[in-house]
């Protein structure tokens, strides 16, 4: 539109270039346009590609998540037709989080500990690996989002790795490295181990897993068990204020007298 | 028939008029018992809420089994085992931490043939450093416990060991290195001594429910405590919590003036330390745990309905609820302060920077003690706004490995939220 008018003001001063007036306003206005036009050319951040700037083709579309945006394959997507796993709790905690059904469910689990950065971390790793490894672009795009999530100091999930790890990431030469988050994933499932291990067995997280896995051709109403996410760990925190989207706690009989204490409805 | 359902119709057109006198008198009076009742299981069932908050590292997840110990079932044989993992990957951990720091050490530093690894301890530290890295520990054997014994006992590694503070080490290091036969045992079953050793980083949140029974065993106090993670990621959950706690237990490792944070090495532990209990202390939620006036409401109408000692009870109970949050410091680890302040002066830590040692011996260590507390209590009237200054504040020394000495503090700290609660009823 901008250059459009700067056009036509152009013309109007160069055919009438008799009329006073005329000569002012389409000066003042190739003026005008000029500058804005420069400013808006300055204004773009040089870090993203000019041609995704300048593309007049908008995707309207609202991604939910990195992985999806980039187009990585089942990204996000909870396939219905995977078939449900037979977990295994023998099996260490690195091999049962390759399935994505577990992965999702220990993930919840994780989620309502407070703890669930570590397992988001793991998911977004997991999809960056399924990036080809000479797709660099895609790779450097999905490694900055992930360090911007995860590792910066004060990031909204930041994870729990020590200090040379965090650095070693940060400032790395490259982003596109295979192995770049290895020692940050290690870390983490070390922590997830000693942390989430065992009390996910006996939570009702895994029991609805099992379910699941036992129902798979039924047509059972999976809603009815929703109401049971409890965990032995802790189950007494209520916010809306919810950086990883808990759910509510709904009243379990017995165990928690304290959503009859009026306390727990007030928010700071 | 008729008559039944003439009678039933007459019965309900005179609920109102059922008030009469005598009536009113008896229904008064079973409404009351009900709203008593209630009201008294209601107040028995009072839960305390409280919270376990600290830097990394300080003792948070020490105390919280301490008390599990304390006041729950305690440990069974099975939860006991379910240690091993853990206390066999402290002692890979720390090997390592051992090894690779003193490679770095003979790398960086003047006299680094002090640092520098004998040979035939070479091969031992790769393989050792090589299954620190790994993601799953292979299980401690008699083999291995007596590589790690060996490359233990290399001069190297002591003299690393002697600026572990520079390094990550865990508390622990020095506990599992001198008991390695014993922890490699094929049938090992580790003690309450060696669980309460075991280093485990938590994040997220976790919980217990317990109730301390002492002499009075019809208080019907309940405590909820709350351990979370120390580090910096941590924090952000801890707000969470904040929503009416009946006292917070901050614990500060007082043993940590010359290390560094474990995600961020160019940051003092017990800088950071006193940051963090600064910003908790000035934290509004600890204002007032409850909305005064539905509890002020609540308080008044119980006090018109209710007589006797029900009244006075009701009355702490409600009290309680509008509280300030009370502080319990935790100066912990002070078994390691012992031994480091004769050798480390204090003055290593900028906030400690005007110390100036008196003596030798127990007499230096607790002057040094005694101005480290003092430094915290200048911190906390420096920190609380006028207004709070009434809130209960107490310092307690502690080495949360010892549970006598956990045990007496705690009997302590529950004392101490009794008495509050009964102060502010008026009844003391």
């Amino acid at each position: 539109m901008l250059p459009g008018l700067w056009v036509l003001a152009y013309i109007l001063n160069e055919i009438h270039d008799d009329v006073a007036w005329l000569q002012v306003c389409s000066r003042f206005l190739l003026l005008v346009t000029a500058s804005i036009l420069i400013l808006v050319f300055f204004s773009i951040s040089s870090s993203e590609p000019l041609l995704s700037q300048i593309s007049l083709r908008r995707e309207p579309r609202d991604f939910e998540t990195m992985g999806e945006a980039l187009g990585i394959p089942d990204s996000g997507v909870l396939s219905q037709r995977e078939p449900a796993p037979v977990i295994d709790p023998n099996k260490p905690l690195d091999q049962l989080l390759l399935n994505k059904k577990f992965r999702q469910s220990f993930m919840a689990f994780a989620d309502s500990c407070l703890a669930g950065e570590s397992v988001h971390f793991y998911d977004e790793v997991h999809e960056l690996g399924k990036i080809p490894a000479d797709d660099h672009v895609r790779r450097i795009y999905m490694a900055r989002h992930i360090i911007g999530k995860y590792i910066v100091a004060g990031a909204s999930m930041e994870v729990n790795i020590s200090h040379r790890i965090r650095q070693e990431i940060l400032t790395t030469a490259n982003l596109a490295h295979p192995d770049l988050f290895n020692n940050a994933v290690n870390e983490l499932i070390q922590l997830m181990k000693t942390n989430l291990g065992r009390d996910y067995w006996s939570s009702m997280f895994f029991i609805k897993l099992k379910e699941e896995a036992n129902m798979r051709s039924a047509s059972h109403e999976l809603e009815q068990m929703t109401g049971w996410n409890f965990s032995p760990r802790l189950s007494s925190v209520n916010c809306h204020d919810d950086p990883f989207q808990q759910e509510q706690f709904p009243k379990t009989s017995g165990h928690n007298s304290h959503d009859s204490d009026p306390s727990s409805a007030k928010n700071c | 028939m008729l008559s039944i359902l003439t009678e039933n119709m007459g019965l309900l057109c005179s609920r109102n008029r059922r008030y009469n006198a005598a009536d009113a008198e008896e229904n008064a009076q079973t409404a009351e018992i009900e709203r008593r009742i209630e009201l008294e299981t209601k107040a028995e069932r009072h839960i305390q809420k409280l919270l376990l908050l600290g830097a990394g590292e300080s003792g948070k997840s020490t105390i919280f089994k301490q008390i599990k110990l304390l006041f729950q079932t305690g440990f069974d044989e099975a939860e006991l085992k379910s240690y091993i993992s853990v206390i066999h990957a402290n002692i890979y951990q720390t090997i390592k931490i051992l090894y690779d720091g003193s490679k770095e050490l003979a790398q960086n530093e003047t006299d680094s043939l002090k640092y520098a690894i004998s040979s035939e301890n070479k091969d031992l530290g790769e393989k050792l450093s090589e299954i620190g890295s790994r993601l799953d520990y292979p299980r401690l054997t008699r083999e291995l416990a007596h590589d790690i014994e060996t490359l233990w006992k290399d001069p190297a590694i002591q003299e690393t060991f002697a600026r572990g503070n520079e390094l990550q080490l865990p508390d622990c290091a020095n506990y599992f290195m001198d008991n390695l036969q014993r922890l490699s045992d094929t049938n090992y079953v580790p003690t309450k001594e060696d669980v309460l050793y075991a280093r485990v980083r938590t994040t997220g949140v976790v919980e217990i429910q317990f109730s301390p029974v002492g002499e009075h065993k019809k208080s019907g106090e309940v405590y909820r405590l709350f351990d979370v993670g120390g580090q910096r990621n941590e924090r952000r959950k801890w707000i969470h919590l904040f929503e009416g706690v009946t006292a917070v237990i901050f614990c500060a490792a007082i043993s940590e003036y010359d290390q560094t944070l474990f995600e961020d090495e160019q940051k003092n532990r017990m800088m950071e330390t006193k940051e963090l209990f600064d910003w908790v202390l000035k934290q509004p939620c600890f204002e007032v745990s409850f909305d005064a006036s539905f509890c002020a409401f609540v308080f008044v109408h119980v006090h018109e309905h209710v007589s006797g000692q029900l009244d006075l009870y009701l009355k702490a109970y409600f009290v309680s609820l509008m509280q300030k949050t009370s502080f319990m410091l935790f100066l912990n680890k002070f078994d390691i302060f012992e031994k480091k302040v004769l050798k480390v002066p204090l003055n290593v830590c900028e906030w400690f920077k005007d110390y100036q040692p008196v003596s030798t011996g127990k007499q230096e260590i607790e002057h040094a003690y005694e101005y480290i507390k003092k430094k915290f209590e200048e911190l906390y009237f420096q920190s609380t706004t006028p207004d709070r200054v009434d809130r209960v504040f107490k310092i307690y020394r502690t080495t949360a490995l010892d549970q006598k000495l956990v045990k007496k503090t705690f009997k302590l700290v529950d004392e101490t939220l009794r008495r509050r609660n009964l102060f502010e009823a008026g009844l003391l």
